[in-house]
Order: C-alpha cells, then sequence, then structure tokens
C-alpha cells in the first residue's frame, strides 16, 4: 500500500513539474502589444519563428481601434479599455505588418519573426 | 395568465415599441471625401452590392427606420464605413488605399462579401462569377498601379 501511495505522489509530482514547466512556457509565449498616445507599443515586436504565439492587444486609449494584419489574416475591433488576445500560429521568418484599420495616421508596427 | 394581465402586457410592449421609435439611430449620409473612381461597370457593381454599407450613400431600407432594427442597422452600416468608405476613397493615404484593396480581394475569394444575412434581404446584391471576375481584374489593376508604400495622401 506504501509503495502505490509512493508512486500516486510520485506522479501527482511529475504531473504538477510537467504543469508548471507547461504553464511558464505558455507565459513566456505570451506577448503584449499596447495600443496608448495613438500609437502601439513596442512598434516592433521579436517572436520567435516556427512557435504558436499568443498576443494580447491591449487598448489603453480613449478611442476605438481595429487590430489588423492582412498578412496575419487578421482583423478585430478592440474598443477603449479592451483586451483582446490574438491567437497565431507558427510563424516563418520575416516582418508580419500591423495596423490600426481605423486610424490611417497611426504608424504602422511590425511583427518580427525570428 | 389572466386575460387582464395578458392585454397590459401587449399595451406595455406596444407603448414601448413606440416609444424607442424616439430613440434616433444616429447615423446619417455625410458628403462624400473622394468618391472612388473606377470604370462603370465596375462602379454599378459596388453601388449595388457594397454602397450600402461601404459608402456615404446608404439606401435605407424601410427597416432602417424602425427601432429596434434601425440600430442594429445603424451599427453595421457605422462598422461598415470605418472598414471601408469608397466615398471617403479620394481621402485614404495610398498605403491604406493598398490594403484596402487586397482585404476586397481576399473577401471576394472567400466570398465573405456581402454578408449571407444582407444577401438573403437584398437579393440583387449578389455577385455573378462575372461581377467577381471583373472586380477581382480591377483590384488587381488598382494594386499594380498603386504605389509600394506611402504615408502621404493621395495628391499630396
Amino acid at each position: 500500500m506504501a509503495l502505490v501511495r509512493g508512486y500516486f505522489l510520485a506522479t501527482m509530482a511529475a504531473a504538477a513539474i510537467v504543469v508548471a514547466c507547461v504553464g511558464g512556457a505558455r507565459a513566456q509565449d505570451d506577448q503584449e502589444i499596447r495600443f496608448e498616445n495613438h500609437k502601439f507599443t513596442p512598434q516592433t515586436l521579436s517572436v520567435p519563428r516556427g512557435q504558436k504565439l499568443t498576443i494580447r492587444v491591449v487598448n489603453a486609449s480613449q478611442e476605438t481601434i481595429e487590430f489588423e494584419s492582412f498578412k496575419l489574416n487578421r482583423e478585430k475591433v478592440v474598443t477603449p479599455g479592451q483586451t483582446i488576445t490574438v491567437h497565431l500560429p507558427e510563424l516563418s521568418a520575416g516582418a508580419y505588418d500591423f495596423y490600426d484599420d481605423f486610424h490611417q495616421d497611426v504608424p504602422q508596427g511590425s511583427i518580427v519573426a525570428k | 395568465m389572466p386575460r387582464n394581465l395578458r392585454l397590459g402586457l401587449l399595451f406595455s410592449m406596444m407603448v414601448l415599441l413606440v416609444a424607442i421609435q424616439l430613440v434616433p439611430s444616429g447615423v446619417i449620409n455625410p458628403a462624400s471625401k473622394g468618391e472612388v473612381s473606377a470604370p462603370p461597370e465596375i462602379q454599378d457593381t459596388l453601388r449595388r452590392s457594397c454602397y450600402d454599407c461601404h459608402s456615404n450613400q446608404t439606401r435605407w431600407p424601410w427597416y432602417g427606420h424602425v427601432a429596434p432594427f434601425s440600430w442594429a442597422v445603424a451599427r453595421d452600416i457605422e462598422l461598415g464605413r470605418r472598414q471601408l468608405n469608397f466615398s471617403e476613397w479620394g481621402d485614404y493615404y495610398p498605403i491604406t488605399r493598398k490594403r484596402k484593396l487586397q482585404w476586397m480581394g481576399r473577401a471576394l475569394q472567400q466570398e465573405d462579401m456581402p454578408p449571407l444575412s444582407y444577401r438573403l434581404i437584398h437579393p440583387s446584391s449578389r455577385l455573378s462569377p462575372h461581377d467577381r471576375a471583373q472586380l477581382e481584374r480591377w483590384i488587381d489593376n488598382e494594386l499594380v498601379s498603386a504605389p509600394a508604400s506611402s504615408a502621404s495622401k493621395a495628391g499630396d
């Protein structure tokens, strides 16, 4: 019985470590783009190529924007104070422009996969 | 349910329906800032299939004047105009125009536009294969002649 309990505890500990590692890795994969003062920050976001990504787009301004990227085939309206999540597949090396489709004077940004 | 209660509910709903008619949708047809320039056959197709949501020349359907439908119509038109407005084409930066053309091309390929809900109510807005081919050719020509990238407005 003690042996079974030992196996059980060891399995649970291993599972906890795996979950922690995966969670940590996922947290590292999460990137953030912030819209404030009529511009995106950072303007250039470097990401690892060949890896799925989750990007949070935070609209910290008072204006509604549309986060858009033709190359990434993404377009999503983000209201003031709202945060959206953009899931991206594994990207090949290269630059992927993004911009605010509602304000053409906002400088475009770029996601650079290396 | 007692008959009096039913009648009361019906009356309240009618009063509410009449009352909400006083809340305007808030969307109008503003003046054009530079209409898109295209061959007549393309203009015809754009006006028939796109202009109601993507221009300042919206032809308001009857339900567009009746709340609460008018609110939904107004919301769709407002979003549509912000995403692409053929009446502000001349006001777009060349890079913006290029992006709009690219998205139009993609929407045509994926048959996303006009949306199904709009096509069902406005059958004449449907694009035939011939219409699509014409539009795609026009988009391709415009993209070829568009500057690669620029942050300035047309004519600046």
